[in-house]
């Protein structure tokens, strides 16, 4: 996969997670692990504002699952980076907590 | 305190990693990650290929050879994470062939979590931190995690994680209604266990009814505690009411056990050991709030599997020639003209006789559900909820019931409590036999 296509990925997966961890409609479980699987993908080397799209596709639940279809797409040696790892971590209790209603 | 198995997991990875680099730690997370490989070829399935299920195999299966690969490769090693892995891997196999396949998936998911830690932190030891098997391990590990993000375990795939690991006997540390937490779900399991083994008996069942009474009342009394005043409508306050019913519902009944109940009996055992913690926690100094609603909520989380097991039990006395009642107090009898010599006389009971028992446990599992569920609408508020899932699930099904169909439940509940609150339990004693 061409390196411009992992930072595209990782980019909009930073961007989606970070809007709904800021969204005010999110609950407050779900926005924190979004905000921290955002945090981890910046140190993975994402950009937020880099990211393209939508700003947020639609529920908090239907957003996350996009930014995790991002993280999936990714060759596996960039996803078993443990920024990467960690952040789709993150981003799986983030929806647990989205659809737990937390 | 009731240990779930997301808990256990937990913990498996809390050790490892707050473990020294030292010799020992590559030793202790292989033994670890060689029971996380043990559960999951026990959760891998094959599913139907149109749901996507052959990738999620593929990768538990090579997680699980690669698991068995560490494990192999450093000598056998025991300590704190090895016993919780042990321990965890066990409680996995003993419910994993009932489990659907979305509850193996989020049951694998969360092992390969573990073992990627486990495999991560073992490198921390600088001789073995380039070992091939740990690096193979971990991108196993990552390759399920991966497969994770596309099939993120669902929300009722999720449940089986908030299940309770019995304890295998009473702790001594604990008292109060901590201790009755800690028994629930050993009661739980043993009661199970019973059922599966289809050797239930009579008094084991009123036992199970009893010491859900005592707990739901517990239970509801901390519920209106911490319900607004705005909340009039409070349909889980007749959960007691419900159990009691249960009780009374089976007291025409007997299979000869009330009069002789099993001397081995983890049921009876345990329920005891649940009543009387209660008890004592009634009747000793005030302790943390936070901790007693914490358990409060583990015990309320049990109580609608205790109702689906004695039901199922239920249903299979019905079937069958296993209960013994007095003639003239089953309803098919009402309109017989009985004499007085069949005024004594015994029948075995089955179909419709049990309709009343069947009645009360399904209002006292809906009625449970939504203690349960206004349990965890507190967890905000005071302590924390132990098994997040599965009190999202009784929400769910709150929610989804309608008012009219509880305020049902619930007077139906409270109407058959009053009704059979005299009923005598009667009990099967057989007739001595005469000396020849």
């Amino acid at each position: 996969m061409h390196v411009t296509e992992v930072t595209r990925r990782i980019d909009t997966a930073a961007r989606l997670l970070s809007a709904v961890g800021r969204a005010a409609d999110t609950t407050p479980g779900a926005g924190i692990h979004c905000l921290v699987a955002a945090d981890h993908l910046g140190v993975a080397g994402a950009d937020a504002t880099r990211g393209t799209g939508a700003a947020t596709p639609g529920t908090a639940e239907q957003t996350i699952r996009v930014a995790l279809a991002e993280l999936a797409g990714l060759p596996p040696d960039v996803f078993a980076r443990d920024d990467v790892l960690d952040a789709a971590d993150a981003a799986r209790t983030a929806l647990a907590r989205a659809e737990d209603g937390e | 305190m009731t240990t779930t198995v997301r808990e256990l997991l937990a913990s498996v990875t809390r050790t490892i990693e707050q473990a020294a680099p030292n010799p020992m730690l590559p030793v202790e997370a292989a033994a670890a990650v060689g029971h996380c490989g043990r559960a999951l070829r026990d959760l891998a399935f094959e599913g139907v290929d149109a749901f996507g299920t052959r990738g999620m195999h593929a990768s538990v299966i090579a997680l699980a050879d690669s698991c068995d690969r560490v494990a192999a490769t450093w000598p056998s090693g025991t300590g704190r994470a090895e016993l919780l892995a042990g321990a965890g891997t066990d409680a996995i196999t003993q419910i994993s062939s009932q489990l659907p396949p979305s509850s193996r998936w989020a049951l694998a998911v969360e092992l390969a979590a573990v073992v990627r830690h486990c495999g991560r932190h073992a490198g921390s030891f600088p001789p073995v931190a380039h070992a091939p098997q740990l690096a193979e391990v971990h991108a196993a590990a990552a390759a399920v995690l991966q497969v994770s993000t596309l099939y993120p375990p669902t929300q009722r795939g999720r449940v089986a994680l908030d299940r309770s690991v019995p304890s295998v006997r009473p702790s001594p540390e604990l008292t109060g209604i901590a201790a009755a937490a800690g028994a629930a779900s050993a009661l739980a399991a043993a009661l199970h266990a019973q059922v599966a083994r289809r050797v239930l008996s009579m008094s084991e069942l009123l036992a199970c009814a009893r010491t859900a009474a005592v707990a739901a009342r517990s239970a509801a009394v901390f519920a209106a505690a911490l319900a607004g005043p705005e909340q009039a409508f409070r349909p889980w306050a007749a959960a007691p009411k419900a159990w009691d019913a249960v009780c009374g519902s089976c007291a025409p009944f007997d299979d000869g056990t009330k009069l002789r109940p099993p001397t081995r009996s983890e049921v009876l055992a345990w329920a005891a050991h649940i009543e009387t913690s209660l008890y004592n926690a009634s009747r000793g100094t005030p302790r943390e709030l936070a901790a007693d609603a914490t358990a409060l909520r583990a015990i309320g989380n049990q109580l609608p599997d205790l109702a689906d097991d004695l039901d199922r039990a239920v249903r299979r006395w019905s079937a069958g020639n296993h209960v013994l009642a007095p003639q003239h107090r089953l309803a098919r009898y009402e309109d017989e003209k009985l004499d007085a010599s069949q005024d004594e006389a015994v029948v075995f009971v089955r179909g419709s006789d049990f309709d009343d028992v069947t009645a009360a446990l399904w209002d006292a599992r809906r009625l449970s559900i939504n203690l349960a569920g206004e349990l965890d609408r507190s967890s905000a508020t005071l302590g924390r909820q132990p098994q997040p899932d599965l009190a999202a699930r009784y929400v769910a099904a709150s929610d989804v019931a309608s008012q009219r169909e509880l305020r049902i439940h619930a007077k139906r509940a409270q109407n058959r409590a009053a009704a059979t609150a005299r009923s005598r339990q009667w009990g099967y004693a057989p007739r001595p036999r005469r000396a020849r």
